[in-house]
C-alpha cells in the first residue's frame, strides 16, 4: 500500500508523520535531518522508511507555483513602466529574475538627470521586516565605497506593498558573458577578477559578506570595469540563515551553483563562503564551464568526502593551449579556493588575490619592491601606452595605404591579401628568466585589442598566429597564408625593473619595415 | 489561538459537479480577469504614505465583483479563503476548456490563466491532478489543503496565510513544507 493511500485511510498517521517531517526539515544539515527521523521512529522502521522517503522528495515545482501565483495568477506585476516608484518614475524593465523584476528609472521631478536601477521584489517577503534590516544596514551598505561596487542609494516599499530597492544604473554583461564574448585573453579575464577580488576584500574588511556572488551579479560595461550588484541585499531579505529566519527558501534563492556547500546546507555566511563564490565564479571565467557545485540538488546523499574541486579546471577544457595554462598554478588557486572545508580555504579575498597576483607575476621574486605595486603596475602602464602609439600609428597607416597603394589591391590574385589586414605575430621573450613570456604575450594581446577596434581593418584572430611562435617561416610566407597586407612583430626585454619593448610593423608583401619603434619603461 | 481555518464545506462554491453557471459566481476566465484588473486597478492607485494590505485589497476587489452583501461574509479570512477556492475552480475549469478548444488554435488573448497552464506544463505539473491530490489531503488534514490553496490559488505568502487563518507562522511553514512532500508523493503514484 502507498504512502499516501495509508494516510487517506489513518489520518492520525499522516498528523504523526507529519510533525516528525517538519522537525526534520527545520534541520541545517541532511545527517541531522536523518538523525531526527532515527530519534523520532525509535523503533518504527516502516514509519522511518516513509518519513525518509517521502524527504527525499523534490518539491520546488510547488514552490515555484507558488511564488507564480503569488506575482502573476492574482496579482498582475507585469506593467510598472510609467509608474512611479519613490521619487522616480519607471522608464521600462530591464529583467526579471528569481527574485522579482529589475527596471530602469530616472527622477521624476527632473531635479538630476541621474538614471537607476530599481529591483521590485516578489511578494512572499516580510516588508516590515525587512526595512526594520535596512535602515540598519544602510549606513553600513553607505559606507561601502569602492569603484567596483555598486551603490544602494535607497530602499522602501511600493504603493502596493511590494519591498524595492534603488541601485546605480550599470550598463554592463555578466563577467562569463562578457570575457567570451570579447574573447578575452587568460590574463585579461585574471586581471578582470583581481578587481572582483579587491571590491570583495574591501567589503570583508567592513564586516560585510556578499553573500551572492554569482556572474549575473558581476556586471562588466564597455570600459572593461567589472561593477558588483546587490551588496547586503541577500542579508537584507533574511535569505541569509545567519539569523532565526532559517528556512528552506533560503536555499531555494541562493544560487546553489555558486553558494558553498555549507551555505546550501542552510549555515550562515562568513567570508570562506564568499571567497567559495569567488571560486566557483573563477572556475568559470578560466574554463568557460559551470563550476563543479557543491550541492547536487539530491541532498541526501551529499557526501562529505567526495572533492568538490573534480573536475579541476585543466581537465575540462579541450583547447591543448588552454589545458596547458591552467595545469599547474591555476588548477591548484581553483582548488584552494573552493574547498569542501571552509578552513582550507584562502583565509580572504586578499589572499586569493596576491596568489593570482603570484601567477601573473611568475619569475619576480616576493620582495617589497617587486610587488605587483611595482612591476604589474608599470607594465599595464606599458601595456596602455605602447597599444595606443601602435593604434595611432596604424590609423594613420590604413588611410595611407588606402591612397598609397591602390594599385597592388586591384592588381592582386585572387587569393591574395585584403589592403587593409594586419597580423600580429607572437612577440619574442628576450629576458633572461623564460617565465617572463607573458610579458611577451600581454603585449601582443593589448596590441591586437586595440587594433579590434579599428572599423575597416581585418585583424587576424590571435589563435591562428599563436602557431607561428618561435618559428623561422619568411614573413612572406606567413602573410600569404594569413592572407594580410601587413604583420606586426616585435620583442620585449624585461631587466630588473626594466622593459624594452620593440614593435616592427612590416608589408608582407615585400617584407619591408614600413614603421618601427622602441618603448621603454623603467 | 488554535486558529480558524474555513470550513468551506459551507463556502458558496459547489463540489465535484461543477458547472460554470450554476453558481452566483461565474467561474470563467472572464470572471477571472475582473478580478485580477480590479486588483491591478487598486495596486496601481496611489495611496502616498498607505501601505495597501494585500489582504485587504482582496478583500475589495472581491466584494465588488461578487456583490454580496456585507452581512454575507462572516469576516476577511472567508473571503479570503473564497477567493482561494474559486481561483482554484477557474484555473482547473479555464484548463480543461482550453484543451478542448485547442483546435481552434492559439487564442489572442493571452491571460495569466494561460501563463499559469503552461508553466504547468513545462514542468510537467498536473494541476487537475494537484487539485484531486489536494482534496485527498482535505480529508487528512484540512488546515493544511487549505493552506496549499491560498499558496497555490490566492497567491498568499506565508506571511499573509499566518495572519489570515490567526495561526503562527512556523505553523503555517510545517504546514506547507510537509504538504509540499506529500503532494509530490501523491502525485508520483498516479
Amino acid at each position: 500500500m502507498s504512502i499516501t493511500t495509508q494516510i487517506k485511510s489513518d489520518p492520525a498517521r499522516w498528523q504523526r508523520l507529519k510533525e516528525i517531517l517538519a522537525d526534520a526539515l527545520e534541520q541545517p544539515s541532511v545527517e541531522r535531518q536523518t538523525a531526527v527521523l532515527r530519534e523520532s521512529c525509535a523503533d518504527d522502521t516502516t514509519l522511518f522508511g516513509e518519513a525518509e522517503k517521502l524527504l527525499a522528495h523534490d518539491t520546488t515545482v510547488f514552490e515555484e507555483f507558488a511564488e507564480f501565483a503569488a506575482a502573476r495568477l492574482m496579482r498582475d506585476e507585469r506593467d510598472r513602466i510609467g509608474e512611479r516608484i519613490g521619487a522616480y518614475a519607471v522608464i521600462s524593465e530591464l529583467g526579471r529574475g528569481g527574485m522579482g523584476a529589475v527596471y530602469l528609472a530616472e527622477r521624476a521631478d527632473g531635479q538630476f538627470e541621474k538614471r537607476v536601477a530599481i529591483k521590485v521584489l516578489k511578494r512572499g517577503t516580510d516588508t516590515d521586516e525587512l526595512l526594520h534590516r535596512f535602515r540598519i544596514e544602510r549606513q553600513i551598505l553607505a559606507n561601502l565605497e569602492h569603484p567596483n561596487i555598486t551603490r544602494l542609494l535607497d530602499a522602501g516599499i511600493t504603493t502596493d506593498g511590494l519591498p524595492y530597492f534603488v541601485m546605480e544604473f550599470i550598463e554592463g554583461t555578466p563577467i562569463t558573458k562578457f570575457v567570451q564574448r570579447e574573447n578575452i585573453g587568460l590574463r585579461g579575464r585574471l586581471q578582470l577578477f583581481l578587481k572582483v577580488c579587491s571590491a570583495i576584500d574591501l567589503a570583508h574588511r567592513h564586516h560585510i559578506i556578499h553573500r551572492d556572488i554569482k556572474p549575473g551579479n558581476v556586471l562588466v560595461n564597455e570600459n572593461c570595469e567589472p561593477r558588483l550588484l546587490d551588496f547586503g541585499i541577500a542579508k537584507l531579505l533574511g535569505i541569509d540563515p545567519d539569523d532565526e529566519q532559517v528556512t528552506i527558501t533560503a536555499e531555494r534563492r541562493l544560487t546553489p551553483l555558486y553558494a558553498a556547500p555549507e551555505q546550501n546546507a542552510g549555515q550562515a555566511a562568513t567570508i570562506a563562503s564568499d571567497v567559495y563564490s569567488l571560486g566557483a565564479l573563477l572556475y568559470e571565467l578560466l574554463t568557460n564551464k559551470p563550476p563543479p557545485g557543491s550541492s547536487n540538488g539530491n541532498s541526501l546523499e551529499n557526501d562529505p568526502s567526495k572533492h568538490l574541486t573534480e573536475p579541476l579546471p585543466s581537465h575540462v577544457v579541450t583547447d591543448p593551449q588552454t589545458k596547458h595554462q591552467l595545469r599547474g598554478q591555476l588548477d591548484q588557486i581553483v582548488a584552494k579556493t573552493i574547498r569542501r572545508d571552509p578552513a582550507q580555504r584562502y583565509s580572504s579575498a586578499a589572499e586569493l588575490s596576491k596568489d593570482i597576483e603570484r601567477y601573473l607575476d611568475r619569475g619576480a621574486p616576493r620582495s617589497e619592491h617587486s610587488s605587483r605595486g611595482t612591476s604589474w603596475h608599470r607594465w599595464q602602464i606599458a601595456a596602455a601606452s605602447l597599444g595606443a602609439i601602435v593604434l595611432a600609428t596604424a590609423l594613420l597607416f590604413s588611410l595611407r595605404n588606402k591612397f598609397a597603394w591602390p594599385k597592388s589591391a586591384q592588381t592582386s590574385p585572387p587569393h591574395a591579401a585584403v589592403a587593409h589586414s594586419i597580423a600580429v605575430l607572437p612577440f619574442d621573450n628576450l629576458s633572461e628568466e623564460r617565465e617572463n613570456a607573458y610579458f611577451a604575450d600581454g603585449i601582443q594581446g593589448d596590441i591586437l585589442t586595440n587594433l579590434s577596434k579599428i572599423g575597416d581593418l581585418k585583424v587576424i584572430a590571435r589563435a591562428s598566429v599563436m602557431g607561428y611562435r618561435g618559428k623561422t617561416t619568411s614573413i612572406h610566407e606567413i602573410g600569404k597564408a594569413l592572407g594580410v597586407s601587413t604583420i606586426l612583430e616585435g620583442n620585449v626585454r624585461r631587466a630588473g625593473n626594466r622593459v624594452r619593448v620593440n614593435v616592427e610593423l612590416i608589408n608582407a608583401e615585400n617584407g619591408q619595415a614600413i614603421w618601427a619603434e622602441i618603448t621603454i619603461v623603467t | 489561538m488554535a486558529g480558524e481555518y474555513v470550513e468551506l464545506e459551507d463556502a458558496p462554491v459547489p463540489r465535484g459537479n461543477f458547472r460554470p453557471s450554476s453558481d452566483a459566481v461565474e467561474l470563467s476566465a472572464r470572471t477571472y480577469e475582473k478580478l485580477r484588473r480590479i486588483a491591478a486597478e487598486y495596486l496601481r492607485s496611489e495611496r502616498a504614505g498607505h501601505t495597501l494590505q494585500p489582504t485587504a485589497l482582496l478583500h475589495e476587489a472581491f466584494l465588488r465583483v461578487l456583490k454580496r452583501p456585507d452581512h454575507y461574509w462572516r469576516n476577511e479570512t472567508h473571503v479570503i479563503a473564497f477567493a482561494a477556492r474559486a481561483m482554484r475552480r477557474i484555473l482547473i475549469s479555464y484548463g480543461v476548456a482550453r484543451t478542448r478548444d485547442k483546435r481552434g488554435g492559439p487564442s489572442v488573448v493571452r491571460l495569466p490563466l494561460d501563463e499559469a497552464l503552461d508553466f504547468c506544463a513545462e514542468r510537467d505539473l498536473n494541476i487537475a491532478a494537484v487539485d484531486e491530490a489536494l482534496e485527498e489531503l482535505e480529508g487528512a488534514d484540512a488546515r493544511q489543503a487549505q493552506i496549499v490553496e491560498l499558496r497555490f490559488f490566492a497567491g498568499l505568502s506565508v506571511d499573509e496565510i499566518a495572519s489570515t487563518l490567526k495561526i503562527s507562522r512556523a505553523t503555517v511553514k510545517r504546514d506547507w513544507a510537509t504538504a509540499k512532500l506529500w503532494l509530490r508523493s501523491r502525485l508520483l503514484e498516479v
